[in-house]
């Protein structure tokens, strides 16, 4: 026999005098009905909306349905133990999580319950999962920057922090994969990045979780597990949960970064139960909220003003605006952006970075389609440097394409067409980056500069990509203080334009590519 | 059971204010207590469930057994029902009718369950204490249950308090065992 932890005598003894005893009248109700995790329970006159019912053996349900005789609820995990006549209480409180920076580094279920064998987590506070986001004289606009670390999102699609950027694709186009780079790249700037996996596979989510503790990225991370296993109610309240979690962040005056990956899951969950409730199917079956629910969920991810940071703390942390950040996930079913689920989330979010199977096949990866992705807010937080060097990728690559397509067919080009499909060419091969690799601005601007000044320009297509390491690692050994300089300021002016060009010009020259 | 809720809602209203209109509450309480006694009896169930059995004769079958106990308002009200194919709704107006009554009048029925028989003052200080507690004026029923092991369930509509040691201990193991 195995002794826990938790059973050593002085802890039971003070577990005992601790435990609160205290009676309260209640409302009770009996179980009518219950089937595919959906409960009917006659009585609960006082029942609210979204409010758990406790059940025999320590399991909640979460009330959705309030009708005039009865509650509809679902069982939030197993339902194996319920049966028709059991009894159902109210708590008289609103679904909760625990909140707070003991989450960092766990892994944690839909209702906040550790996961990891890692022991109970070490949080005191609770919050409600369904909040109200900020409202209009609470915010400020995004004007910071979130650095993903993959220079073609840094350079075309810019995010900020507080902005909702949706990362849109196919499946298998490498959207967690943007999105682990980004929660990789927050190491060292403070951001407190939450996952949320919404009907993924176990072993999935595992693996994320090690790839973020080899790279160093579990320390600022909260993951949030709602897999295919467990049931729709879980699937569908866990990027509410993990909302709350980084609303914790954002309202004291931290940044944090959210990733719900994916909500076409999530809407397949809620539209299981809503029908199981039998709540009205409309389009594509899903119910007439399906709007609503993800456009609640992605309305709480802003940034909010100092005042509203001040107030929320009563004063302890000044002078400093929160925000959270979402990059919401989308699965298109081939290419099919104009479903249902896509058009609703792309009509909420600030933008999307879109994921091309075909570019991906083609091994242009991070696979993003330069002309179809948008950022609608990120343009006035990007870095300056960036901003200023960046500019001209998407313009090259926009005329390359249509280039591109026209000189197929043509047999002489003139000088100008061939320089400009040459200048393409090379940028879709230098906007390829490794997986797990993200890039500091000082390396991207190094990156935009070269290709910008026609440095690669004399360098072979299939050879951009390794010109591009060896130029990086050239000028991280010689000019170090340089891109430290441009990582801390982000500025471009005359100075340090003068002292990219000498760096590059003494890369050139000594040919070690 | 609760599939006849909705169903008997409106019957139950109006009957309720036609007994408050012609001032014969009790006897419409007594006249409903019989009829859904009547419903509920497993061979008359039979019978009410019987697609073959016209609803006139459901009706006249109803009012035999019931005798002459039932006035010609109340006969009328089983023809309705019986024309409706709601008779089988019986035992639920009923119930509703009291829930009205009860509320009209201030009045709510508690039941106390105990592990050992109260004393009548113990029951007078509960019923002192719902009455201030539900501001309406309470009736309790009590019985025992010794596998409460002591303390007692008090239960009043929807409203449960349950300060047993029975469920103390189950909550007790329950934080324990976290």
């Amino acid at each position: 026999m195995q002794l826990n932890p938790s059973e050593i005598s002085e802890l039971i003894k003070s577990r005992i005098e601790n435990f609160d005893s205290s009676v309260e009248a209640r409302n009770e109700g009996t179980v009518v009905s219950l089937n595919d995790g959906i409960l009917r329970i006659h009585g609960l006159a006082d029942a609210m909306q979204g409010e758990m019912i406790e059940l025999p053996g320590d399991t909640y349900a979460m009330a959705l349905n309030l009708e005039r005789d009865s509650v509809g609820a679902v069982v939030l995990g197993s339902y194996g133990h319920l049966s028709e006549g059991d009894k159902a209480k109210c708590t008289g409180r609103i679904l909760e999580v625990p909140i707070g920076t003991g989450l960092l580094g766990r892994v944690v279920d839909a209702l906040g319950n550790p996961i990891d064998g890692k022991g109970p987590v070490d949080s005191k506070e609770t919050a409600p999962i369904e909040k109200i986001a900020p409202g209009v004289i609470e915010r400020k606009s995004v004007d910071q920057p979130v650095q993903t670390g993959l220079k073609s999102i840094d350079a075309m699609v810019p995010v900020g922090r507080g902005q909702r950027e949706l990362i849109i694709g196919d499946r298998q186009t490498g959207k967690t994969a943007v999105a682990i780079d980004a929660i990789i790249n927050q190491a060292n700037t403070g951001v407190k990045c939450i996952y949320v996996a919404v009907g993924q596979k176990a072993s999935t989510v595992a693996n994320i979780v090690r790839k973020l503790e080899e790279h160093g990225a579990m320390e600022h991370t909260i993951i949030v597990a709602a897999t295919a296993a467990e049931s729709a109610a879980m699937q569908y309240i866990a990027p509410y949960s993990g909302c709350t979690m980084g609303e914790y962040f954002r309202d004291r005056g931290q940044d944090a970064l959210i990733v719900f990956d994916d909500l076409t899951k999530q809407a397949w969950a809620y539209r299981q139960v809503s029908l199981l409730l039998r709540r009205p199917p409309g389009r594509e079956a899903y119910p007439g909220d399906v709007f609503y629910l993800h456009s609640r969920l992605l309305e709480r991810a802003s940034r909010v003003s100092a005042d509203y940071v001040e107030k929320f703390t009563n004063g302890e942390v000044k002078g400093q605006t929160g925000s959270l950040t979402a990059l919401p996930i989308i699965e298109t079913q081939d290419g099919d952006v104009s479903a249902f689920v896509p058009t609703n989330v792309i009509s909420i979010t600030d933008g999307q970075i879109f994921l091309e199977s075909d570019l991906f096949n083609a091994g242009i990866r991070p696979a993003i389609n330069a002309g179809l992705s948008v950022s609608r807010v990120g343009g006035s937080a990007q870095t300056k440097i960036i901003k200023k060097l960046g500019g001209g990728v998407r313009l090259a690559l926009a005329q390359y394409r249509e280039l591109a397509a026209f000189a197929q067919f043509a047999s002489d080009l003139d000088e100008t067409t061939r320089a400009q499909l040459a200048r393409g060419e090379r940028v879709t091969e230098l906007m390829k980056q490794a997986q797990y690799s993200p890039m500091s601005v000082a390396e991207m601007a190094f990156s935009l500069f070269m290709a910008n000044e026609g440095y690669m320009d004399d360098v072979d297509v299939k050879k951009v990509v390794a010109f591009e390491a060896a130029m990086l690692a050239h000028i991280r050994s010689n000019n170090a203080e340089l891109l430290a300089k441009i990582d801390a300021s982000g500025d471009f002016n005359d100075e340090i334009e003068a002292g990219m060009r000498a760096a590059l010009d003494d890369f050139k020259a000594k040919g070690v590519y | 059971m609760s599939d006849y809720t909705t169903v008997a809602r409106p019957y139950a209203r109006a009957v309720y204010q036609q007994a408050t209109e012609s001032t014969s509450v009790d006897s419409w309480s007594n006249a409903l207590a019989l009829l859904s006694a009547v419903a509920e009896d497993v061979t008359m169930k039979a019978v009410l469930d019987n697609p073959q059995a016209g609803s006139e004769q459901k009706a006249e079958l109803i009012m035999k057994v019931a005798g002459d106990k039932l006035g010609v308002t109340q006969q009328n009200l089983v023809k309705l029902m019986a024309e409706n194919g709601r008779l089988k709704a019986l035992p639920e107006v009923a119930k509703q009718f009291e829930v009205y009554r009860a509320e009209a009048e201030g009045k709510i029925d508690a039941e106390v369950v105990s592990a050992f028989p109260l004393s009548s003052e113990q029951a007078e200080s509960i019923t002192s204490t719902l009455k201030a507690k539900l501001g309406r004026e309470v009736t309790i029923s009590t019985s025992t249950d010794e596998s409460l092991i002591g303390g007692v369930v008090i239960k009043a509509g929807d409203t449960i308090i349950d300060a047993s040691m029975k469920s103390q201990l189950a909550s007790l193991a329950l934080a324990l065992g976290r």
